[in-house]
């Protein structure tokens, strides 16, 4: 009895169904993935969402040439989540809360598996999208360690065959 | 186990993991860490890229003790082994020898160092909660000896890699406890 083979068939979800996505269901995976590692208590973490008319302004502000991923996922997905980590002059401590954003984001994508809601987790240099940074209220004292795009889907993507660990891990 | 079991398994396991940095006199095996290692690694990557990044895995007592020299080595590059070298030794060796296992990960530098430290961050964080199921508890590591060029040279990272982090596994002998965490909804804007 083992959640092993949930992380096993976990994968990126792009394409996504009609069925709605609540509030309430974003937020109890949120008030879940807090509990992710993070140094000193800082929780470095900070949410802006997105959904409908609010979505699709997001949506247009980004050029789709230079970011057509994003703009992909933003389109595709029902909900759409940015997530912050505090800029710190401090290159540890900046280093430091982007890995404990970087771990919530796990988080948010496992706790959504286990209850078929799939993930994108969009993340790229979006320094200059300035509208978008603009629009989302993202402050110049933060960065974007994730614009998630989540959302319930029907048809399960295939798996994707990724390179073996044995030729990346060395045992002493 | 049912798909409502592992999402309330998993939702504890969430809540429930505490960073653990003491740790129970007893042997971790590394097949288990490997498979392990290999479903977290399943859960974060795609096939869009080749995986930029490797693992270290320092499990056996001979290993370790090896790690231990190259440390040691670092820290005598600032002249600190003019205090007490012995007792230095001494300590080290045996903080090393109650960590039971060692994960060093290394990213190669491939120009998108933000997306190669998510990537990685969420490796490590899956490897975690699969870990914490078994009773197996984790804490990263970012201390200043792991940017010495004399480690990274031991351990053998090359020019265009770096530490990301190094996390220090091992079952879990008493639980900490922990404070609240905010809401996640005192965080949340909604636009």
């Amino acid at each position: 009895m083992s959640i092993l083979s949930l992380f096993r068939e976990a994968r990126e979800v792009r394409r996504f169904s009609d069925r709605p996505v609540s509030r309430e269901v974003i937020l109890s995976i949120l008030e879940d993935a807090v509990w992710a590692p993070n140094h000193k208590l800082r929780e470095p973490w900070r949410f802006i969402y997105a959904e409908g008319a609010a979505k699709i302004k997001l949506t247009d502000s980004v050029d789709a040439r230079k970011h057509p991923r994003l703009v992909d996922t933003l389109t595709q997905a029902p909900v759409v989540l940015i997530v912050t980590s505090p800029v710190n002059p401090d290159e540890r401590i900046d280093s430091d809360d982007f890995g404990a954003v970087c771990c919530l984001i796990q988080n948010v994508q496992m706790l959504g598996w286990a209850q078929g809601l799939g993930m994108a987790w969009e993340l790229a240099d979006y320094s200059a999208c300035e509208e978008l940074l603009a629009l989302a209220g993202v402050r110049s004292d933060e960065r974007i360690a994730g614009i998630l795009g989540l959302g319930f889907f029907d048809s399960l993507p295939e798996k994707p065959a990724v390179s073996g660990l044995d030729d990346r891990l060395e045992i002493w | 186990m049912s798909a409502t079991q592992q999402k309330s398994a998993l939702s504890r396991l969430v809540r429930e993991r505490r960073s653990i940095r003491s740790f129970a006199k007893r042997d971790l095996s590394p097949e288990l860490i490997v498979e392990l290692l290999q479903a977290a690694e399943a859960s974060v990557l795609s096939t869009d890229q080749e995986p930029s990044h490797r693992f270290l895995l320092l499990a056996s007592p001979e290993g370790k003790a090896k790690a231990a020299s190259i440390v040691m080595d670092a820290y005598s590059e600032q002249g600190l082994y003019k205090w007490l070298p012995n007792k230095l030794n001494q300590l080290m060796a045996d903080r090393i020898a109650q960590i039971p296992a060692f994960l060093i990960a290394i990213a190669k530098d491939r120009g998108q160092k933000e997306r190669e430290h998510a990537t990685v961050s969420a490796v490590l964080q899956s490897l975690t909660l699969l870990a914490w199921e078994h009773d197996i508890g984790a804490v990263w590591n970012t201390e200043s000896f792991m940017h010495k060029p004399s480690f990274k040279l031991g351990v053998g990272v090359q020019e265009d890699e770096r530490i990301v982090t190094i996390l220090y596994l091992g079952y879990c002998e008493k639980v900490p406890k922990t404070k609240p965490r905010t809401p996640a909804e005192k965080k949340l804007t909604y636009l």
